[in-house]
């Protein structure tokens, strides 16, 4: 049995709220987690959570960000001017790393050694993954979350990253021990729900004309997956309301609890709490 | 009051004219108001995640505590000799 495990929360957009519930789960079971690997959306809560936050006060910041995000205005900071290159990877005239270096100062979040962020090489489509605390968190977040045709790659050195999910949405190479994966599957269908033009047309995109190809395959054997799907959720469906996001958060409590109280009747994982009976 | 406007205000009122060590404030203000934020965060961390923290574990007690201070220190103000 597993006295400790990792953490991989992956790529997904807005439905890192399934991660958030995931989280809440994790703790109520008294898991032991030791390293977090986060890609995109699943960057933000490893880095989040690792710095000390608690999975209730993770989901209250992203429903107080997510009140914000239906004003245009709020993505003034992070429209650019491209330099040639980084617009032909990106195609966009948005960035993350102003937003991000605000953000990471306002919340005084730090790199430590729990936490691990993977971005892609766009050039190579090799990993680049950051860890330890010798990197700037920014620069990090930034580029785990820089997915082509929506936002500028982040440059650094002589590289362009990219969203780390271009090299594998939900990466379990880098553990070191058995990892829980929150796996966020892709939106399968267009929704039903009224939405904005610009969530449309995302939603649109991810469905029938993906950007990168997204490895999505792990070891099933060695970790426990948690996969969560929400089939007409488009991961930059930014706009949803406040009830399909804690829709999406209590999912991934109940979904989460189940297959980690499985896990832990098969003796492939170790809680603290006593009466971890699998849930019907 | 939304925890990003509240650590705003925790982080000007460990900032405020005469204090030395604001980190030494936010943790009087933990101890004060009895909260649980673990104490390697309040050791390691920067104050900005400090105050959020205060923020995100005390909420509506913190800000009837500010209120109550900054209510205190009005009165002070009023109470003062004309020079």
């Amino acid at each position: 049995m597993t006295k400790s495990v990792e953490l991989v929360f992956g790529a997904g957009g807005v439905k890192g709220y399934f991660h958030i519930g995931l989280l809440k789960a994790v703790e109520e079971l008294g898991i032991e987690v030791s390293k977090v690997t986060g890609v995109s959306v699943g960057a933000i809560i490893a880095s989040f959570y690792t710095n000390g936050m608690t999975a209730d006060q993770i989901l209250k910041l992203f429903l107080e960000a997510h009140e914000k995000s239906g004003n245009p205005l709020l993505l003034a900071s992070a429209v650019t001017v491209p330099d040639m290159k980084s617009f032909l990877v990106g195609m966009s005239f948005l960035s993350l790393e102003k937003p991000w270096e605000e953000t990471v100062e306002r919340l005084g979040l730090t790199p430590n050694e729990r936490l691990r962020i993977l971005a892609c090489d766009a050039r190579s489509k090799k990993s680049v993954l950051f860890q330890g605390t010798d990197y700037k968190l920014h620069t990090a977040l930034s580029a785990s979350g820089a997915l082509p045709g929506v936002f500028l790659p982040v440059l650094l050195d002589d590289k362009l990253l990219i969203d780390g999910a271009a090299y594998h949405r939900n990466p379990d190479e880098f553990c070191e021990t058995t990892a829980i994966i929150s796996a966020l599957g892709f939106a399968k269908r267009l929704s039903l729900e009224l939405q904005d033009p610009i969530s449309a047309y995302f939603q649109w995109r991810e469905v029938y004309l993906p950007v990168v190809h997204q490895p999505t395959k792990v070891d099933k054997e060695r970790h426990i997956v948690v996969e969560h799907q929400a089939d007409d959720i488009c991961g930059l469906a930014f706009n949803l309301s406040p009830k399909r996001c804690m829709w999406m958060y209590e999912q991934g409590y109940q979904h989460g609890m189940q297959v980690l109280r499985q896990a832990i009747a098969d003796g492939k994982l170790e809680s603290d709490i006593e009466s971890t009976a699998p849930a019907n | 009051m939304k925890s990003l406007q509240l650590q705003k205000r925790i982080l000007s009122f460990a900032h405020r004219d005469g204090v030395a060590e604001p980190q030494s404030e936010l943790t009087k203000l933990v101890d004060t108001l009895g909260l649980s934020i673990p104490s390697h965060v309040l050791r390691d961390s920067p104050p900005q995640f400090v105050a959020l923290q205060i923020a995100l574990v005390g909420a509506e007690k913190v800000e009837r505590h500010l209120d109550k201070l900054d209510a205190e220190s009005a009165i002070k103000e009023d109470i003062q000799p004309a020079c």
